[in-house]
């Protein structure tokens, strides 16, 4: 939110002074970037440093390496500009019919859709006849929101307070798996089927999760599995897990 | 129930019941393998192919740091007392451990050692690979580290104790190998005490007693002696990082004889295991005497990861 708004704010700028002060960032591996001082002082730490003035009027020296540094910048200052740029695309079609365009870079966060595309096969439509499109279509929310968070590979830089040591992703997870057995079911078919290791594992774990604390014919209801042991492997399982249960 | 819009199941949850055993034991696998050890003995009574697809998970989840170990407490008859973690009690039957001395603890196996013969042993899922004879055919003193898992290619058990007031003895066995080496020390005067705890750490094997002094015994088979301070402000030479925290009284200071209803006429020797907290920190053995030490009887504890391993009847050393 501080990104899309900020970017609101320099463009207004922009509009209202073209002579706005600047201040130069520079990387700890040398590369230098200009900004408007208003955006780079969503630092509070910059802030700090341009307030009480110890800077010369040329560089503040972060330790920040390059990509990090510019791509927060970037996200400061310019998050409309990259919208605008000629994003490539691809289409995929549900096993239902329903085709969703989204950006290649989040569409390759699936490692079959990514080998469909580098082997020069996808023709821009990519048919998926083993997803419909209630599952695809969360599916891309999963892949453009953990694409998002790669980008951003600094957290907020104005979340000067938040001590928070949790990925702010997990919560998002938490919340994105909280669906009916079958949705988190088909889920788990789609991530395999896709080849999205980060979706796998929430899923799976999601599912493990949900033994937690149960006996086997807790399970049984839960999943709605047929007990098909025989009495003699019964008896026999029986031996192995008993305790546990007693 | 699940009830379909415009269609009624008759049968109980025939829809569903469909889905989940549809599931292909390729993706079981993923399932069980982030399953702790008392969910997967659960899922593995579930049915059969949930039981096939559970062949490698071993709950490894337990192995996360800050998982703390669970206490397994032997030695009266097979019927063994089980805490957990969390303070859940079980009662385990595991005839194994009848007449037997756990020397050492790691990452879920046990060495265990009885009337001469050795073998490393789980406890939860009755895997046993059997060892070359030991050349003592009583433990006393003995303590005992192992390297890595056993059924790994650089296994390596070291089994350390006193042979007299001024010798250690080390015995040592490589994995594959069908005899023990035999290593000893020669101890400085005042070198270390009683050795309450030992470990493996970067080609080294660590052995501790009760208060700073260490000896450790490497690979290239050389003793060094160690007295271990707390960590000066300057760095001189003559001086390393410790790499290994220890753990202390930790019986004592969970108050551990409580949690587990032990009577106070009972005395416990443990055996230590390696935790992870925030560093590698050891675990040490401790010796807790009974209250009256009249009609006192003697048990065995061991502090123990709850993995489940399974390993093929015929694996051997």
């Amino acid at each position: 939110m501080a990104s899309s708004s900020t970017s609101v704010v320099v463009s207004n700028k922009e509009k209202e002074n073209k002579n706005t002060k600047k201040v130069t960032l520079k990387s700890s591996d040398g590369e230098s970037f200009e900004v408007d001082e208003s955006v780079a002082m969503e630092s509070q730490t910059i802030k700090h440093i341009i307030e009480d003035g110890h800077y010369s009027s040329l560089a503040l020296s972060l330790s920040v390496k390059t990509t990090m540094a510019s791509s927060s910048t970037s996200v400061v200052v310019s998050n409309k500009e990259k919208e605008n740029k000629n994003t490539k695309k691809v289409t995929l079609k549900s096993s239902d019919g329903e085709s969703f365009e989204v950006d290649e870079s989040v569409a390759m966060e699936s490692q079959t859709i990514k080998h469909i595309i580098e082997d020069g096969c996808a023709n821009n439509e990519i048919p998926l006849p083993n997803v419909t499109s209630g599952i695809l279509s969360r599916v891309i929310e999963y892949c453009k929101k953990h694409k998002e968070a790669a980008g951003e590979s600094e957290p907020s830089v104005t979340s000067y307070t938040s001590n928070s040591t949790t990925n702010p992703l997990t919560e998002w997870d938490t919340e994105f798996v909280k669906v009916d057995q079958n949705t988190l079911f088909d889920l788990i078919l789609a991530a395999n089927y896709l080849d999205i290791k980060g979706l796998l594992d929430l899923t799976c774990k999601t599912v493990a999760d949900m033994m937690k604390g149960k006996t086997p014919q807790e399970i049984r209801e839960t999943f709605h599995i047929k007990n098909d042991y025989t009495p003699e492997e019964e008896a026999e399982v029986r031996k192995e897990n008993q305790w546990a249960f007693e | 129930m699940s009830i379909e819009t415009g269609l009624i199941r008759t049968t109980y949850g025939q829809m569903a019941e469909r889905k989940w055993s549809d599931l292909p034991s390729d993706l079981l696998s993923p399932i069980a393998n982030r399953l702790g050890l008392i969910e997967l003995l659960s899922f593995r009574g579930v049915c059969k192919d949930w039981k096939s697809a559970s062949t490698t998970a071993s709950a490894e989840i337990e192995s996360l740091p800050d998982h703390e170990p669970w206490f397994l407490v032997y030695g009266s008859n097979s019927e063994c007392i089980l805490l957990s973690n969390s303070g859940k009690k079980y009662t385990i039957n595991i005839p194994e451990l009848n007449g037997a001395t756990c020397l050492a603890s790691n990452k879920g196996w046990l060495l265990m050692f009885q009337e001469g013969s050795m073998f490393f042993f789980c406890p939860f899922s009755h895997a046993k690979i059997d060892l070359p004879r030991f050349p003592h055919s009583q433990v006393t003193d003995h303590v005992a580290a192992f390297s890595s898992p056993p059924i790994s290619q650089d296994c390596l058990v070291a089994v350390i104790n006193r042979s007299s007031e001024t010798t250690l003895e080390l015995n040592m066995l490589c994995h594959g190998a069908m005899v023990w080496t035999n290593h000893k020390g020669y101890l400085p005067r005042d070198a270390i005490k009683i050795i309450r705890g030992a470990t493996y750490h970067d080609e080294e094997f660590y052995f501790f007693d009760n208060s700073e002094n260490l000896v450790t015994f490497s690979i290239d088979k050389s003793w060094n002696f160690f007295v271990i301070i707390p960590r000066p402000k300057d760095k001189f030479p003559g001086i390393n990082d410790l790499p290994i925290g220890r753990r202390m009284r930790h019986f004592i200071h969970m108050n551990m004889k409580n949690e587990l209803g032990l009577p106070e006429n009972v005395s416990i020797s443990t055996c230590g295991t390696l935790v992870h907290d925030r560093i590698d920190k050891l675990v040490l053995n401790e010796r807790i005497e009974a209250a009256e030490d009249s009609i006192s009887y003697q048990l065995k504890g061991v502090w123990i990861q709850p993995r489940f391993f399974q390993v093929s009847p015929n694996q051997s050393w």
